[in-house]
């Protein structure tokens, strides 16, 4: 799944510090994060193949505990989904009416 | 604004009956009539989606009488909207990186075709532009009737140009005016860097506001003295800085077609045809390049709105109002283009710097304005489809028979009245396809950029709320009946 590391060519981005923050830099090729959360994903995404164990299976931890706030997510899009579909089924069913 | 004229649905809608009443204005502007088809056949496609599968349930229930429905205009809207809305909420539910890269990393390499093959494509291309040309100037001064305005709006701008994202861009070979270039010793003046693309949206804004405000579409002779202008102006600068870096950087036609074949499924490389799934390279980094780049494809995709928004009574409406408060007509349409345009980069802008916030990022705006803006190509492909697929096969023949005999055509060239009524569905699904694409392609986007999935969905909420105001706009517009545009050439003079 996530085991295959991610293509590196055009990376990094270019990026843009606000004034005042103090990025998180990424050990390997100095990507600016703004928390460690989004440090240890990119690690594992973007060097799997050269991190150290520690980075492993911080990796693996944040990217399930992503996962709960995915299911989070996809419940309510799933409640758009059928309010979107039920709402215009009403609305057109009345117009019908 | 909302609350229209209510729009009767009946279950026939989708037929193309009101095809013949349609073509016969052809002699007025194409744009009008193309965006009368268009905004007929995604209603009547919108009908038979709704009402089809409605009057299918309830036969079971009672007497199949044919039923009839009024969707009033907001609905309508809405509907759009929402479905641009549903597609984002899909997408997010595909979280697997893998896979999203997989489907845009699919595809293969076929050998090039021959040079014999390339030759005769280019030759072609010469004698078509030299024969549309001639008969836009010595042929019939009727436009329906004329070969030149047949052939650049029916064969050439419905046609060809969909091939271009259907099935692959051709246009570097058949373009005539790069054959035409390349006979020509190159002066190799060095083109300023610093210009980048940015002639290139001069350029189609220029192109675009010639077509707005000029008959190019009711007169054969204006018709063939722009190609002409556009051929000079081509030629010259195409032999000043060598063709490569004209029709590379300069040419808004070249680039916008360049682009639409980055839609394409199949594309000529220097190994090889490469072939890959419809829409799917519009995801790669280095498509687009810059800001120039970024607002190119903003302004493929405000142009064509802007062509038939003037022809809405909320523009007639509001140009009275600015002329009578005594500004020239003209200014009144330059301006209010310009700043159309510039509402469209700001929503842009704007859909940036929610994607910046939520995507809890410093990835700079630049960087993901060139990784989003791509994903826009694939709404202005599904629209250009639905605007020009009943029309073209409607006027096909005619494109045949007044080209079989240009200087003598018939005096009603014939036409293909009863189109089924799948091509109105065809149309809608392309529109549709078009949004989910476009969705699609700003979602693996963002997962190629975002280490977090969930920042990924989050970035997605400005663009889709842009998206959804965009497919309202325009489903708007191509709906509301058509105005003759105020103080323009063809146009009448407002009393």
């Amino acid at each position: 799944m996530t085991k295959e590391q991610i293509t590196n060519a055009h990376w990094p981005p270019e990026t843009e510090i606000p004034n005042g923050d103090d990025p998180t830099v990424c050990p390997y090729c100095s990507f600016p994060l703004p928390d460690d959360e989004q440090l240890v994903l990119h690690v594992g995404l973007r060097h799997y193949g050269e991190c150290t164990e520690e980075e492993k299976e911080a990796f693996r931890d944040a990217y399930v505990e992503e996962e709960k706030a995915l299911n989070r997510f996809r419940i309510i899009a799933l409640g758009g989904l059928v309010l979107l579909y039920f709402g215009f089924l009403i609305i057109y069913a009345l117009l019908a009416g | 604004m909302l609350t229209g004229t209510p729009i009767e649905l009946t279950d026939d809608s989708a037929s193309y009956s009101w095809l013949p009443s349609v073509l016969s204005i052809m002699d007025r502007v194409p744009r009008r009539v193309v965006r009368t088809v268009g905004g007929m056949a995604i209603l009547a496609t919108v009908l038979v989606v709704f009402v089809g599968s409605a009057s299918a349930h309830a036969a079971a229930l009672r007497d199949a009488a044919p039923s009839s429905l009024d969707v009033p205009t907001w609905l309508f809207l809405t509907t759009g909207g929402g479905a641009v809305g549903a597609s984002f909420l899909l997408a997010s539910f595909v979280t697997d990186r893998v896979f999203i890269r997989s489907l845009h990393e699919w595809g293969g390499t076929l050998p090039s075709p021959g040079r014999v093959l390339s030759g005769l494509i280019k030759l072609t291309g010469v004698v078509l532009l030299a024969f549309t040309i001639y008969v836009g100037f010595f042929g019939p001064p009727t436009g329906y009737r004329n070969f030149a305005v047949l052939f650049v709006w029916i064969a050439w701008w419905g046609g060809y140009v969909a091939s271009t994202y259907l099935i692959g861009n051709t246009w570097p070979t058949l373009n005539p005016f790069r054959t035409i270039a390349e006979l020509f010793p190159s002066a190799d003046l060095t083109y300023p860097e610093r210009l980048g693309a940015w002639p290139s949206v001069a350029g189609l804004l220029l192109l675009i506001w010639i077509e707005v405000v000029s008959p190019l579409a009711d007169d054969p002779q204006v018709l063939a003295a722009t190609i002409s202008g556009y051929a000079v102006v081509t030629v010259i600068g195409a032999i000043a800085f060598g063709s490569d870096t004209w029709f590379g950087t300069v040419d808004p036609l070249s680039r916008a077609l360049a682009y639409f074949g980055r839609f394409a499924p199949f594309e000529r490389t220097e190994n090889g045809i490469v072939f890959r799934l419809p829409g799917m390279a519009l995801s790669e980094p280095t498509l687009v390049s810059g800001r120039d780049e970024v607002a190119f494809i903003v302004c493929l995709l405000y142009v064509t709105t802007f062509d038939g928004f003037v022809a809405t009574w909320l523009w007639a409406d509001f140009a009275l109002f600015a002329v009578g408060l005594g500004f020239p007509p003209m200014v009144v349409y330059f301006v209010s283009y310009l700043l159309g345009f510039a509402v469209f980069l700001a929503a842009f802008w704007w859909a940036l710097d929610v994607a910046r916030t939520y995507g809890n990022t410093y990835i700079s705006k630049d960087e993901l304005a060139r990784r989003f803006a791509p994903s826009l190509l694939a709404i202005a492909v599904g629209y250009h489809i639905s605007h020009n697929l009943g029309v073209f096969l409607g006027l096909l023949p005619s494109v045949l028979v007044v080209g079989a005999m240009p200087l003598s055509p018939p005096q009603q060239p014939p036409i293909l009245a009863a189109l089924p009524g799948w091509v109105a569905g065809l149309e809608l699904a392309f529109v549709l396809i078009g949004h989910f694409i476009a969705v699609w392609v700003a979602h693996a986007a963002a997962y190629d950029l975002f280490p977090g999935r969930m920042e990924a969905i989050k970035s997605q909420y400005g663009i889709t709320i842009v998206m959804i105001f965009y497919t309202v706009v325009s489903l708007w517009i191509v709906t509301t009946p058509i105005v003759e545009p105020p103080f323009i050439a063809g146009g009448e003079a407002p009393q």
